[in-house]
């Protein structure tokens, strides 16, 4: 692996270039590249921070705490990859910290993404169903045989397993509902229960089949059986467009299904099979995402050296639309042109200059003024992990260093880092 | 009349623009010169003037609508319920709305307890009530509904995204130049709706520092220069990248185009009622803001409706007021506001004491010159779909051609590529003139321009009601400096913007 290659996948399994990391993965072979970046061994164990299950505490505080516990996590995690795969799976399976009754079960559901990101689809979906915080947010706590609520086996169906389109009828929603009534949670909203008593015995007739269906076995039928290709497709373009480029082509797709198929539904196979993937690597790949807020954020804290309890990225990403633990509605959220907003660019100009500031008053910025013109362009450059700088951007920074020590106004480093960040080299993914 | 608009046509006649559209100055040294009150051609401009001066300002006449989405399917049932329909009262169960704190409207329709406000409004005849919205087929599902609702067009189908909606399409279609801030809306994501094929809505937040870009010291200065000398295209990290470029250095200007409506005193109550609150300093300051995008979020009652839906009636109600309290008298003829909701909800309450998805909603058309009353049809309660759901009697494109051949002055049939039945619901034309004279529009397939007292000159779509005789002749055709087509001036003076290419052949007409 060249070190172009060993920069993009870096970059894309990460949150900013770690160049330590690119060092060690350039001249690796593919597969032993990839593996180096996939192994999580290294990565410490998940501790719930104080409080997190204080079922007394002001819910919105404690959710604040686990969104710095981990935006944290991403910024300093030796391999940061296991925490892209838990992001990608938060949007997947989203829920909000609106409607979860406590923050212990968003603590818990994070972890469900973080155990199964390199299991089997099917024991994440499985598990996901079951979480207290999907129970709540979806509704089916409350999903009784004699009084119907079709919200939650509506979007497992579309959202979570198959994917938008004409996969699935209206009936197979009604009667996914009624395959799902009775799983529920206990009286405090704390924990799943099955209320067997709520629990719809009927016949339903769901893919086409007529049984008295219960809630796991829809989920069990769609992905095995009746809709096994058509929910692997919609899994592997999804994952594909989270790591490489949204609208991948059916061949690539078809490529990256199947080591799923053949492995039981693996998304380490999955996975792994879009990052060994030449296309992966392709120009179209390396200009086919525009990092998130959350990802452009940690980037820009990870590159100043300033931690998630000081930087406080939530407030920033959440300004820009990405409010982590709160997904703006059950389909979770979008990617590039949904970031390219005058919000988030006015958002990310405010969060640079705090940020900036912040680490200046750390003693975390190394002035520039010494250094020649180029030097100092460099230097930030390698500083903020920018593998590339276009000409007309590397132009424009040192013309602005020029221009700044002409007048020798002393705000140099902290403008010309400001720069840096809101560059569109800094705001691609 | 109108002698900035000629202003600006004259400049631009005169001189090519060169960098960004900013004439002979980069963005530093014309910020510099504002900073020091000595403005271009000896004119002192604040940045408010020219953020007006880069934008073409709400003319005589022209229309401006707010567009105010109930996120997550509105229930139509209890927004304007019909009280006395025992089918209704059996349906719904503990949901029934209570018989004698509702508003009755007529018809035997009632407003939800909490829309107090907006009954007062409904009395002085200023809000229209569009019962029965929806259409054929319909899906509950959110994404595939909203979708349909955003992209408006007779060709639109389940399941099969557009890439442009129809506040978009008018946009596109409007004959002006576009401008960042024809269209604008309080959400972090650009919704399909206000994205057209050459541009979309920007995003703002009620609430917003407005630093960047405004700040003119020196250095800060020079950052804007350095990041507006990172935007032309050509990034090899392709397209993205270029987009990136060009809103950070877009969002730069903007700040100093919308810092005055940012002035005001701080922003209370729910996000509704703020936004609102906001959308109308940000007519009030005329910095050339056609439609306004509203998100109200939480409309998903599939629990604990009585409480729930009860406080967001209350939270509509609220920000209805403040967005008119707060509207400048003088633009209150020029601005409607509409609501609209992707479906509405099952009449039959569910296990959790709320609803699900369900199909027809009402909408509601509110503002000086709407003609209020109930339009459309109230479905029967009686005769339900297969799955318990109203049968819609208004399909939500008669909506639209509504306010956009009867309000905007838009080709509704060209927008929306079909020719939908309209409410007569506006009682009068926003411009507050009357009509003295009109003719078909030469330079497209359907509608008229017309002339009023006021001063304004108005394509005002196929609504041959708003025209008399157009008696003047097309004096001169100019090319237009910077883009395709021409723009024309009429004998009187008037200019038409933007006159697409080809009529040019159609007419005649030489430069």
């Amino acid at each position: 692996m060249d070190r172009i290659e060993a920069i993009h996948l870096v970059k894309r399994t990460g949150f900013g270039i770690d160049w330590a990391l690119v060092d060690q993965v350039e001249g690796l072979s593919r597969s032993a590249a990839v593996s180096l970046v996939t192994d999580f061994s290294a990565n410490p164990d998940p501790v719930a921070p104080p409080g997190t299950f204080d079922e007394g505490g002001i819910r919105w505080r404690q959710i604040n705490v686990l969104q710095i516990w981990w935006l944290e996590r991403m910024r300093s995690t030796p391999r940061p990859y296991q925490e892209k795969l838990v992001l990608f799976w938060h949007s997947h399976f989203a829920t909000s910290g609106y409607t979860v009754a406590f923050a212990h079960q968003i603590w818990t559901d994070n972890q469900v993404f973080r155990a199964h990101s390199l299991g089997s689809f099917r024991d994440m979906a499985q598990t996901s169903a079951l979480s207290p915080a999907m129970l709540l947010y979806l509704d089916n706590f409350r999903n009784k045989a004699s009084r119907l609520n079709e919200n939650y086996g509506r979007e497992l169906l579309e959202l979570h397993l198959l994917g938008p389109g004409e996969h699935h009828s209206e009936l197979d929603v009604i009667e996914t509902s009624r395959a799902w009534t009775g799983y529920n949670t206990d009286s405090d909203r704390r924990a799943f229960v099955f209320n067997a008593g709520y629990h719809d015995q009927g016949q339903k007739t769901i893919f086409g089949i007529t049984r008295n269906w219960s809630g796991p076995e829809v989920i069990d039928e769609a992905v095995y059986n009746t809709h096994r290709v058509v929910s692997a497709r919609y899994i592997a373009s999804k994952l594909w467009s989270f790591l490489a480029y949204p609208n991948p082509s059916a061949a690539v797709v078809d490529s990256i299904v199947q080591p799923y198929l053949d492995n039981n539904l693996s998304l380490a196979a999955l996975t792994r099979a879009i990052l060994l993937h030449d296309e992966f690597y392709s120009e179209r790949a390396r200009t086919g995402l525009v990092r998130s807020p959350i990802e452009w954020a940690v980037s820009c804290s990870r590159s100043l050296g300033m931690p998630a309890s000081e930087s406080r990225p939530e407030w920033a990403t959440a300004a820009m639309g990405q409010n982590v633990f709160y997904a703006p509605d059950p389909s979770g959220w979008k990617q590039n042109e949904v970031w390219i907003t005058s919000t988030a660019a006015w958002a990310k100009a405010d969060f640079a200059r705090f940020l900036i500031w912040r680490a200046i008053s750390n003693g975390n910025v190394t002035d520039t003024a010494d250094m020649s013109v180029p030097d100092a362009v460099e230097f930030v450059r390698l500083a903020f992990g920018l593998d590339v700088l276009s000409n007309q951007t590397r132009r424009a920074l040192e013309d602005y260093v020029h221009a700044e020590r002409a007048t020798g106004i002393w705000a140099q480093t902290v403008n010309l880092m400001t720069l840096a960040m809101l560059a569109p080299e800094m705001q691609m993914g | 009349m109108n002698q900035l608009h000629d202003a600006m046509i004259n400049d631009a006649f005169r001189n090519q623009p060169t960098d960004g559209g900013f004439g002979a100055f980069s963005r530093r040294r014309f910020l510099q010169l504002a900073a020091a009150g000595a403005g271009a051609g000896g004119l002192a401009l604040t940045l408010g003037e020219f953020g007006a001066l880069a934008a073409t300002p709400l003319q005589p006449g022209e229309g401006v609508l707010v567009v105010l989405l109930l996120n997550g399917a509105n229930d139509g049932l209890n927004t304007v319920a019909p009280i006395d329909d025992g089918a209704d009262r059996s349906a719904r169960g503990v949901l029934a709305l209570n018989q004698s704190e509702a508003h009755r409207v007529g018809n035997g329709m009632a407003l939800h307890p909490n829309l107090g406000a907006l009954k007062s409004r409904f009395d002085r005849g200023d809000v229209a009530i569009v019962q029965g919205v929806g259409y054929q087929n319909p899906s509950l599902s959110h994404f595939d509904s909203m979708a349909l609702w955003h992209e408006g067009h007779a060709d639109a189908r389940v399941g099969v995204r557009s890439d442009t909606g129809w506040l978009g399409r008018y946009l596109d279609h409007r004959g002006a130049e576009r401008d960042l801030l024809d269209a604008v809306v309080f959400s972090s994501a650009i919704p399909l709706h206000l994205t057209g094929r050459e541009g979309k809505a920007i995003n703002l937040r009620s609430e917003d520092k407005m630093e960047f870009g405004v700040r003119a010291d020196a250095d800060w200065l020079r950052m804007y220069d350095a990041l507006e000398s990172m935007a032309p295209p050509g990034s090899p990290y392709g397209p993205l990248a270029d987009a990136l470029a060009r809103t950070t250095n877009d969002s730069i200007d903007l700040a100093g185009r919308l810092a005055p409506a940012y002035e005001g005193t701080t922003l209370t109550g729910d996000a509704v009622v703020r936004d609102l609150t906001q959308a109308a300093r940000l007519i009030n300051a005329n910095v050339g803001i056609r439609v306004i995008g509203v998100e109200a979020q939480g409309y998903d009652t599939h629990d604990g409706q009585t409480w729930r839906h009860g406080r967001l009636m209350s939270q509509l109600d609220q920000g209805i007021e403040a967005f008119f309290n707060e509207l400048r008298p003088q633009y209150s003829p020029q601005v409607s506001l509409m609501t609209v909701s992707e479906f509405g909800r099952r009449p039959e309450i569910n296990g959790a004491e709320g609803t699900d998805h369900g199909t027809a909603s009402v909408a509601f058309v509110i503002g000086q010159r709407v003609k209020g009353g109930l339009y459309g049809e109230q479905p029967s309660l009686n005769n339900l779909d297969s799955r318990g759901n109203m049968i819609p009697t208004v399909d939500f494109r008669s909506l639209y051609a509504t306010v956009l051949g009867g309000w905007l002055g838009a080709d509704d049939t060209e927008v929306l590529g079909a020719n939908y039945e309209q409410f007569n619901l506006f009682g009068a034309s926003p411009d507050a003139g009357t009509v003295v004279r009109g003719a078909p529009n030469p330079f497209a397939q359907h509608g008229y321009l017309i002339a009023t007292s006021a001063g304004g000159v108005h394509n005002f779509g196929k609504h041959a009601n708003f025209g008399s005789p157009w008696v003047n002749d097309i004096v001169a055709v100019r090319r237009h400096p910077t883009e395709d087509g021409y723009w024309a001036v009429g004998s009187d003076g008037e200019c038409l913007p933007s006159v697409p290419p080809d009529s040019l052949e159609r007419l005649a007409l030489s430069t």
